[in-house]
């Protein structure tokens, strides 16, 4: 769920430009070395930026109108883990926006703190925590966690712009509302995606079993 | 000159190239053709230095590859390669970064790339998408990227594959044009039309080992080898080549009797066998009177 | 979409080179963030810039429409204040309405300026602004894997819609995996070649930039003082 161009408040564009921006440097930095490590990396890298924006650029029909589509992240962080998801998700998020014309430029820190950090993070947790006793559960939960929290903290984002009354209690009160009304289109997202997942993610284990390690 | 002397190669455990010979010119069209999984991508891969031989050397203008860094970097920017796929070789996203991407990492002047562009007829298109060329300009565009090189030598897989008659024109006119500007070309392919127009030398290979040399085409071998090309050939002459399946000989015949053979042997070359005219006394006279008598 | 989006950039009327275009969208954002004449301003300028580039901007207008229907709802029954109107439980004040009319304006008015770099300015014109060689190189790169990736993606959608693997939901979700695996085994084998287009041209770890035409400084610099005036007005 991206939020569009414009639609934040300067201020609150500027903070969450500033969260965003230490860990997207510290995972440029980290993609460095890896290059640096092994020259061939960069067109790993950039093969899998690559997937990750194609993933999401497959169109979800008739579920929820007009540009509702997978966020493919869940996926990304199952196969390439949280910190290297993250800087590549910011960088297909600005792809999606200049490609798109989803998201935008003024909020893509604040798209990146919730589809690619916080979103992916808790996908990846809930995977770790369930792969040990069933793996399409944990496949499942890390796309549908993924997904799930990159839509409440989407939501907490727009309550903390637009609070109902100056606050914490004012925050918490648009938070419960924008969650409501995201609902509609975000629960059947996040449910179906977290099957594509499933599917994808088994048959990229019985194929390339490699790619997702134990 | 850029030769290859008795060279191995393997994937994994399947022998692809068996002791080849190979030798190529400047100034001339060097084609190499056989069936699919005959070694032909293979052998132009060790050309340009992106395989390398398990046993035998590549030699560039009598010089042994020794496949140091320096050595390839050379290497590679006297043979230039285009891949089969034009969407395996571009990978910038627009026809400039494209086609200045080799100049750019050889030291090269970036007027060449700008020259190539020219050459394949591709000016102006510079600052387009690769994404949003059609399939005979994608081709195009992926020979510039060797030109833009200048190297001595242009190697091209299947230069031909998946093109229409203009695109396959252009391509054609494209190689005689190296040609004339004194590059080697060396193409590989089982296009025989392509083969007999641009052709100078050509080998052919059959599981790895080279089964023909010559300066001409032994279309009856290409046959056998399954080597695609033209349903069948109708050949004038009054030489003694034996690699014809079919001899047609005029002698004397009458008009209807040259008529009839030269059907027939028409109908053989639709078939896909070759045929040979021998021409003898009055074959030409009586096709005139044959002519003649159709007005 | 991004097909056509992507013929749109290619076709659209620019009126300006796209150094130009591309500072002048990223520096006007901010104050459009900051001032309502200058969102009054640059509303008008970018959505006639907009329009006259390319008819498809109508089109990109409908694109958050969900997005934009659904936040300025909530906004406008949340946001307490003195009420106006009511319908059940739900009010309207007179703050939400202020609160949703201001970002309405904000949003309409930045939107239309990044809609006006998005219909105009192909992805390469953007990236070649950032100077970091390995990020400049990992994006072009990528964005070329993407061009290969969807046009096989559609062919493979096609493929499958010929052979009706999209008729209903369970069928979608399942080709829809089916897609997305041969699209992470295609982008593997793209590792490959990318690795060997490169070697084969002796790569040394230079990526050339697109050449780009300057052009339209002037006219970038008097829209972005018209936008920038709004702050004093």
């Amino acid at each position: 769920m991206h939020i569009m161009e414009g639609f934040l408040p300067a201020e609150w564009c500027a903070f969450w430009y500033a969260l965003a921006i230490p860990v997207l440097i510290y995972g440029a930095w980290k993609t460095k070395k890896e290059i640096e490590r092994d020259p061939k990396a960069k067109s790993l890298l950039a093969v899998s930026l690559g997937f990750i924006f194609v993933l999401s650029a497959l169109k979800l029909p008739s579920v929820t109108g007009s540009c509702s589509h997978p966020t493919g992240t869940g996926v990304a962080v199952v196969l390439f883990g949280p910190s290297v998801t993250a800087f590549l998700s910011s960088i297909a998020l600005l792809y999606q926006a200049l490609l798109l014309a989803h998201g935008g430029l003024t909020t893509l820190g604040a798209n990146t703190v919730s589809m690619g950090i916080v979103g992916p993070f808790f996908g990846f947790i809930a995977y770790k925590a369930l792969k040990k006793f069933n793996l399409t559960a944990a496949f499942f939960s890390a796309a549908a966690v993924a997904d799930f929290m990159t839509y409440v903290v989407t939501s907490l984002q727009l309550a903390l712009a637009f609070p109902a009354s100056p606050g914490m209690e004012g925050v918490m009160f648009s938070a419960i509302r924008f969650l409501g009304i995201f609902a509609v289109t975000q629960i059947p997202l996040a449910i179906i995606e977290a099957f594509i997942a499933v599917l994808l993610l088994r048959s990229i284990r019985t194929y390339s079993p490699e790619v997702i390690s134990a | 000159m850029i030769e290859t002397r008795d060279i191995w190669f393997s994937y994994g455990d399947r022998e692809v190239l068996k002791g080849l010979n190979f030798m190529a010119r400047q100034s001339e069209v060097t084609v190499v053709m056989g069936k699919n999984g005959a070694g032909k991508t293979t052998l132009l891969l060790h050309l340009n230095g992106l395989l390398r031989p398990k046993k035998g050397e590549v030699r560039l203008n009598g010089v042994r590859v020794s496949y140091d860094k320096r050595a390839l970097f050379e290497l590679r920017k006297k043979v230039a390669l285009v891949f089969q796929n034009p969407d395996d070789q571009i990978i910038a996203p627009t026809v400039w970064e494209e086609v200045a991407f080799g100049p750019a990492n050889a030291g090269l002047n970036l007027e060449n790339a700008k020259r190539a562009l020219k050459l394949v007829g591709l000016e102006g298109y510079e600052e387009r998408l690769c994404s949003q060329l059609s399939g005979g300009e994608k081709k195009r565009l992926s020979i510039a990227d060797a030109i833009a090189m200048d190297p001595d030598f242009v190697v091209m897989d299947e230069p031909t594959a998946g093109l229409d008659q203009p695109g396959f024109d252009s391509i054609v006119e494209l190689i005689l044009m190296l040609r004339e500007l004194g590059k080697g070309v060396v193409i590989a392919t089982h296009d025989l039309e392509l083969a007999t127009k641009v052709g100078d030398r050509f080998y052919y290979l059959d599981a790895g080992r080279v089964v023909y040399e010559g300066e001409s085409i032994d279309y009856r071998l290409a046959k056998r080898l399954g080597i695609r090309g033209f349903a069948g050939m109708i050949m004038i002459a009054s030489t003694t080549d034996t690699s014809v399946e079919q001899i047609v000989n005029f002698n004397g015949d009458s008009e209807h009797e040259i008529l009839e053979k030269t059907l027939k042997a028409v109908l053989k070359a639709y078939r896909g066998e070759s045929v040979l005219l021998k021409t003898g006394e009055g074959f030409i006279e009586g096709i005139r009177r044959i002519l003649e008598g159709l007005k | 979409m991004t097909e056509s989006l992507e013929s749109v950039q290619m076709n659209s009327k620019k009126v300006m080179g796209p150094k130009a275009r591309v500072w002048l969208v990223l520096l006007s954002l901010p104050l459009i963030l900051l001032d309502t004449q200058s969102q009054l301003i640059a509303l008008t300028l970018f959505s006639l810039l907009s329009l006259h580039a390319s008819r498809y901007y109508l089109r990109l207008l409908l694109a958050p429409a969900v997005f934009i229907l659904f936040s300025t709802t909530v906004i406008l029954f949340t946001i307490e204040g003195k009420e106006i109107a009511s319908l059940y439980f739900l009010k309207i004040t007179d703050k939400s309405v202020e609160v949703a009319q201001s970002t309405l304006l904000r949003c309409f008015s930045a939107f239309s300026a990044f809609c006006y770099l998005v219909l105009t300015t192909t992805l390469p014109e953007f990236v070649n602004l950032i100077r970091v060689g390995f990020l400049r190189e990992i994006m072009l790169l990528s964005y070329r894997a993407i061009q290969v990736l969807l046009e096989e993606a559609e062919s493979l959608k096609i493929s499958a819609e010929a052979r009706l693997g999209f008729l209903g939901l369970r069928r979608w979700v399942k080709t829809t995996a089916l897609i997305g695996h041969m699209m992470f085994l295609r982008s593997f084998e793209r590792v490959e070649k990318f690795e060997m287009a490169k070697e084969a041209r002796c790569y040394s770890g230079i990526f050339p930039s697109a050449r780009s035409e300057g052009g339209g400084k002037i006219l970038a610099v008097m829209i972005f003082l018209a936008i920038f005036s709004g702050l004093f007005i």
